[in-house]
């Protein structure tokens, strides 16, 4: 849960990006770090591999300046979508405000989609936490691919948005719904802001 | 020229100076809010006073706002120590305009940032228009919260520059006012053709010209005008205005992020307010929490809520103690400040002692019982005096009579009418259980606890104050409370079966204080009281309508209402015994049958005699038995005729 920390006038979010492999959140980032003036953003660190995919994550640290008298800061991650960096995959989902769940629209990586979206549940089930109470936006990228190539928006919603949470269409590449997935992610972390008493 | 026409001598300023007149006017949708940015003495504040005069000018009554922010957060700071910020508040919201002027100024002053974005969202939300001046964009103001660079980004941003020669030469001919020729007017061209970097210093150097020529026989030259104000060439190119921010996908979404968090962060002073109105409501002082709306950043509320909402229910809590242990506390401002608390608890702890228990009058002896005959007339007019106007007619009322004349049923009623008219506590109990009382305090706390006690009572009443003799302490202590409740304005009853002066055993001076009072004696029951105690006691029987019964009875010799109780008793008793319904032939065999008895035993031994004639029974002729003298025996006559 995000915390109002009143001793430090700090209030910090941990967004994190998820999905199958080369679904798109890397992207996303990028395309939000292009965008932020420069004093706003942090450095971007992403550790790939030599075939440019993902080995540990994806952190974009975003300040956003001074907001009702606290520091506000949000802290972007993604993670490595390949199946076998699990560990990682909890590691970052650790303490998370919330997540972007990435879906690949193609329709020959449904499974994929499928599959990580098990994942992210296992993953937030093993650290205690439950899909249901934890802030979620899925995001339909790729969306500009050609449409006998990918599954619309309404056949994405039936096969995974079963919760109804927000859901968006999105060609990260070209920006197209990154910053309103980010948007509608914030404003529901946002909305389960804690308050943490100075000293506790 | 006005004010807006000199604006409008320089295309720059166009726009600026129409958007003010249109403020002015009111003749357009407010620009909620109108933000004017211009380098420093590029006339913002001009530019204001011009927009003030336009309004007074056409609306005379209106109420325009013109303040720098140094002087708003003068005021507010003021209105914050006398605890009338919402007298300020309301002046500034209501206002029909408010100006305010060097806005950047607000970062120097925190403390307001939270007032001033409240102003704006106020004003905004009633279609009030605010215009306000800054010189630097808002989103290149550090320390200016987001709240408020997001209010001022949504509202209209115009630039003003610094006026060209021919609005300078305008705004220092205006400066001039009412005396045109003060200078020569080839002199003010030439300081409005001189470069200076503000506007002000153009009117500065304006003033000590003026000062210069009035203190010169001869006129000004431009030339001597601009040497003497060391005025440089020709002026620079005017800065360019201020750009507006630009709006990008990451703006968007920081607007979003501020929104969003600006509303959950500032709802702890919505949920400080609802607490303020809450505890205000409920008659307590919330300073603690008014310096917590005053914080000028967000401060997590819920542990001063906490802990102010404990305090608070304490204090309801111990000022319904206290108003139940001592009325005269209820409404104490003490307990209406839970800042107090402390005060309170040993005001409530006071109170404890004071209050434990006291005897109070015994509820049998109803005051609506007493009864009343031509013989009690005095005593009972007293006591009704004293029940209309405890400690305020007859105290000390000391009652005398003897033994079962009502004495006890007339202190005890007079105890609960008092306690029924809300004098309490009304301590009432006997002279013996007061000596008690006295004798048992082991020490000087014990005492000065039970001093406290009786201290504070509403009314005190004792029963047989002679018992008191021989209990010197007692008599003491009760010397001392009567002082004490006399200046308190208590109210004080006595009951004796001796007069005073015939006391024997108490001190004189508690003597003297009983009867500085009231003393009416309380005879023997009349007919009438008599026949108010039959009816009471036979009330509930079967005889309760039985008037002949009653009259009889009540015609029965009885120097005392014990003794009326003793008769009517007797009566009940045998009618039970007998299973009959008690009727006053009964009567006359139970009654006078003992009466007869002993009087024939008299006859037998010749003591006595009495004469009457029977009732031949059913109640139809009613005995007119009377004891007319004592009649002497045989003995006795043969004496007296021997003497």
């Amino acid at each position: 849960m995000p915390l109002v920390n009143f001793t430090t006038r700090e209030i910090t979010c941990k967004l994190v990006y998820y999905g199958a492999g080369r679904c798109g959140k890397t992207t996303n980032l990028l395309y939000i770090h292009g965008r932020v003036p420069e004093q706003r953003r942090g450095n971007m660190v992403s550790l790939a591999t030599q075939s440019d995919r993902t080995l540990f994550f994806d952190f974009l640290p975003l300040e956003l300046g001074t907001i009702s008298g606290f520091t506000t800061r949000f802290q972007l991650y993604t993670v490595p979508g390949q199946v076998y960096y699990n560990a990682t995959r909890r590691l970052v989902l650790q303490g998370a405000d919330g997540v972007v769940f990435v879906v690949d629209s193609q329709a020959r990586r449904f499974d994929d989609n499928m599959e990580s979206f098990q994942n992210l549940q296992e993953n937030l089930l093993d650290q205690g936490v439950d899909i249901r109470t934890l802030p979620l936006v899925l995001q339909y990228n790729k969306q500009d691919l050609p449409p006998d190539l990918i599954f619309a928006p309404p056949e994405l919603d039936d096969a995974l948005n079963f919760r109804g949470v927000p859901s968006l269409p999105a060609d990260a590449l070209h920006g197209t719904g990154v910053f309103e997935t980010l948007k509608a992610l914030s404003a529901l972390v946002l909305q389960r802001l804690a308050v943490r008493a100075p000293g506790s | 020229m006005t004010g807006f026409e000199t604006f409008m001598l320089d295309a720059a300023n166009r726009a600026a100076a129409a958007a003010a007149r249109t403020v002015a006017d009111a003749s357009g949708v407010p620009f909620a809010p109108l933000v004017v940015i211009g380098p420093p003495g590029s006339g913002k504040t001009e530019l204001l006073r011009a927009i003030a005069a336009r309004v007074r000018e056409s609306h005379p009554g209106a109420m325009v706002e013109l303040l720098t922010m140094d002087a708003l957060a003068g005021r507010y700071r003021s209105a914050l120590l006398v605890a009338r910020t919402d007298s300020f508040r309301g002046e500034l919201f209501g206002a029909d305009l408010v100006l305010l002027d060097d806005f950047e100024r607000l970062v120097q002053h925190p403390d307001c940032q939270g007032f001033v974005s409240d102003l704006l969202d106020a004003r905004r939300a009633a279609g009030r228009e605010v215009v306000l001046t800054l010189s630097i964009a808002p989103d290149r103001l550090t320390g200016l919260d987001a709240r408020l660079v997001r209010r001022l980004a949504e509202g209209t941003v115009v630039s003003l520059s610094l006026p060209g020669p021919e609005g300078r030469l305008a705004i220092l001919r205006r400066r001039l006012g009412e005396t045109p020729d003060a200078l020569p007017d080839p002199v003010v061209r030439a300081v409005a053709d001189a470069v200076f970097p503000s506007m002000r210093d153009y009117t500065g150097a304006l003033a000590r010209l003026v000062a210069f020529q009035e203190a010169s026989a001869l006129p000004l030259s431009a030339a001597d005008a601009l040497m003497l104000i060391g005025a440089p060439g020709v002026h620079p190119a005017v800065a360019p205005a201020a750009e507006s921010p630009d709006a990008d996908e990451f703006g968007s979404f920081l607007s979003e992020v501020e929104a969003s968090l600006s509303e959950q962060v500032d709802r702890w002073r919505r949920r400080v307010g609802e607490a303020v109105l809450r505890w205000g409501g409920e008659g307590l002082a919330t300073r603690r929490l008014d310096a917590l709306l005053s914080e000028d950043s967000p401060v997590d509320p819920e542990p001063v809520l906490a802990a102010f909402e404990a305090d608070a229910l304490e204090m309801q809590g111990l000022a319904r103690q206290a108003a139940e242990l001592a009325p005269d506390l209820a409404g104490a401002q003490v307990f209406r400040d839970p800042d107090q608390l402390v005060a309170a608890r040993a005001l409530v702890g006071q109170a404890r002692h004071r209050s434990a228990p006291l005897s109070a009058p015994l509820p049998q002896y109803r005051w609506e019982d007493i009864a009343e005959g031509p013989t009690t007339r005095l005593p009972m007019l007293a006591a009704r005096d004293i029940v209309a106007e405890p400690g305020r007619r007859y105290s000390p009322l000391v009652i005398v009579g003897l033994s079962g004349t009502g004495k006890t049923h007339l202190l005890h009623g007079l105890g609960n009418a008092l306690a029924g008219r809300g004098v309490a506590p009304a301590a009432c109990l006997g002279a013996h259980a007061f000596a008690a009382e006295v004798g048992a305090l082991a020490d000087a706390e014990a005492l000065a606890a039970w001093r406290l006690r009786y201290r504070w009572v509403g009314a005190l009443l004792i029963d047989d104050i002679h018992l008191l003799a021989g209990s010197p302490r007692s008599q003491e202590e009760l010397q001392l409370l009567v002082g004490e409740l006399l200046e308190g304005g208590r109210q004080m009853v006595f009951t004796s079966t001796l007069p005073l002066e015939e006391l024997p055993g108490i001190d004189h001076r508690l003597l003297d204080r009983l009867q500085g009072g009231l003393v009416v004696e309380l005879p023997a029951p009349d007919r009438e009281v008599r026949l108010a105690v039959v009816k009471r006691l036979l009330g509930g029987t079967s005889a309760a309508q039985d008037a002949a019964l009653a009259d009889y009875l009540a015609s029965r010799p009885a120097d005392s209402v014990r003794a009326v109780q003793g008769i009517v008793q007797r009566v009940l008793s045998e009618a039970a015994a007998q299973g009959v319904i008690p009727s006053p032939a009964l009567a006359r065999e139970v009654l006078e049958a003992i009466d007869l008895g002993p009087a024939r035993a008299a006859r037998k031994s010749g003591a006595a005699r009495a004469s009457g004639i029977l009732s031949p029974g059913m109640g139809l002729v009613r005995s007119m038995e009377k004891m007319i003298a004592d009649w002497p025996g045989v003995a006795d006559r043969l004496i007296g005729e021997l003497r």
